[in-house]
């Protein structure tokens, strides 16, 4: 009786959704979803149902798996859907904050725990880069097989990291990050550019001296200056090349930030995915 | 009398390039738009095609089980057949032909639907590990087609108002630039059945 219940929610929600969904269209999006937190953060669990020990370990978990394959599984937790469904709130956050990468590569894993007079509700949204790999019928599973179980018995935690090990397991080898190849360009390109700045300076400067002096004592002037100067210019450059590394503290070099969390990357979402109340 | 004479033909000159940019800009705009109302449109055949792909699969696993519902599952393939002949020609996405296809599809949709609700009195095949996978998939196709519309339409209105802003309304009735449909909230869904327990 508990599948056949289950079941019908499914097709009433999808009906819902298209019926409602289109309302609320046409009159503009109400806030309903939660602002984009800030600092960035993968797990946000706004209902609180995670201790801190939890979410950090999540968030490691799922910092690490982003730097490594830049997809980003994104964990929100609320105790209210303001009024729509979970597929739609879990869209929402997806395309609003934009979680994964340009190769629409973000997944997000909505939960609204379940209280005295609701139902819990759990939402899988996958971006559309990341649909090949978590297919509907592979989500449905995930919810219902890892997830659900793991809720019954009032352990969120573990529900949650079930999913999220399930779906690293699934996109494994899918994208590659550009961590170190692409922003290492960049930070080279940066490191050129100050170099080249300041041998540019340094021969100006050494120039003028030179005019000054009319030669004699000038030469050697000009030579202490190009050896102070390219001391200097290594300084620089080590110190712009730790800087893009190191956690993504979005100073001049590559147009995305690295290391860390550094940020949701514009990931879309096309809806694919569904939910399941228990 | 020289000088008045090059100094008209530079403000000549200058205006005939002031108005040559202005039309460039608002027709390349234009243009931009519409290609954008275009990908949005392949996007949107492309989920009600992955749920006109799912039926038959769904079907075939339904007669196996469900033997009175033939009515039905005839009524589904009928709306398949009516839904996938109606097409639209993505350059020329008119509000009448967009309401034709969405009506078409808004049948299917409720067909599957009915079918769908019936299939509760089937435990067996409620059961079933592969009717459970369809299940699942079609669920996810109608998310896919309620955010596709959305999207859709939104493209539709960002196209729409820029064509008919005063004064570039005059460059798209040049180009015949014409206004595109959207999709409405759907009439048909809202009498899908629904059962209480």
């Amino acid at each position: 009786m508990m599948m056949t219940k289950h079941k019908t929610t499914c097709w009433d929600k999808a009906f819902l959704v298209l019926t409602g969904l289109l309302l609320l269209a046409n009159i503009g999006f109400a806030q309903k979803i939660p602002a984009r937190p800030n600092p960035p953060r993968l797990v946000n669990d706004f209902a609180d149902i995670l201790s801190n020990k939890e979410e950090n370990a999540l968030e490691r978990k799922l910092v690490a798996y982003s730097d490594s394959t830049s997809t980003q599984i994104c964990v929100v937790t609320v105790l209210s859907l303001n009024g729509t469904t979970s597929d739609d709130f879990a869209y929402q956050i997806g395309e609003k904050w934009g979680v994964g990468t340009k190769n629409n590569n973000g997944v997000v894993i909505l939960v609204k725990p379940k209280t005295a007079d609701e139902l819990g509700d759990v939402s899988i949204q996958v971006g559309y880069g990341m649909e090949p790999y978590v297919t509907d019928a592979v989500n449905y599973g995930i919810r219902t097989k890892e997830m659900i179980p793991a809720f019954k018995e009032g352990d969120y935690y573990r529900g949650i990291d079930n999913a999220v090990n399930a779906i690293i397991g699934l996109a494994s080898g899918a994208y590659k990050s550009d961590r170190y190849t692409g922003n290492s360009d960049d930070d080279f390109v940066g490191v050129m550019v100050v170099f080249f700045a300041l041998v540019f300076v340094i021969l100006l400067i050494s120039a003028s001296r030179k005019g000054g002096n009319k030669g004699g004592n000038g030469s050697s002037g000009s030579r202490m200056g190009f050896w102070e100067g390219l001391f200097l210019g290594s300084m620089m450059s080590r110190g712009g090349r730790s800087n893009g590394s190191s956690w993504g503290g979005g100073s001049w070099g590559g147009g995305h930030s690295s290391g860390g969390f550094g940020g949701f990357g514009g990931g879309h979402f096309g809806g694919g995915g569904g939910s399941s109340k228990w | 009398m020289k000088k008045k004479g090059l100094i008209t033909i530079i403000i000549v000159v200058v205006v005939v390039l002031a108005i040559y940019a202005w039309i460039k800009g608002s027709y390349n705009g234009m243009v931009q738009r519409q290609e954008g109302v275009e990908a949005q449109w392949a996007q949107v055949e492309n989920v009600y095609q992955r749920r006109a792909d799912l039926i038959p699969n769904l079907v075939l696993t339904v007669k196996g089980y469900a033997s009175h519902e033939a009515n039905t599952l005839k009524e589904v393939i009928e709306a398949r057949a009516k839904a996938t002949s109606v097409t639209i020609d993505p350059s020329n996405i008119s509000p009448e032909q967009l309401a034709q296809f969405q009506e078409a599809q808004d049948n299917l949709s409720g067909a599957l639907s009915r079918l769908l609700v019936n299939m509760e009195r089937y435990p067996e095949l409620k059961a079933n590990e592969n009717f459970m996978a369809l299940q699942s998939q079609l669920e996810g196709t109608e998310n896919r087609i309620t955010v596709e519309r959305q999207k859709f339409n939104e493209s539709a209105r960002n196209y729409n108002q820029y064509i008919r802003m005063f004064p570039r309304n005059i460059i798209a009735g040049m180009f015949d630039f014409e206004k595109v449909g959207y999709f409405k909230a759907q009439a048909g869904a809202d009498t899908a059945p629904k059962v209480e327990f």
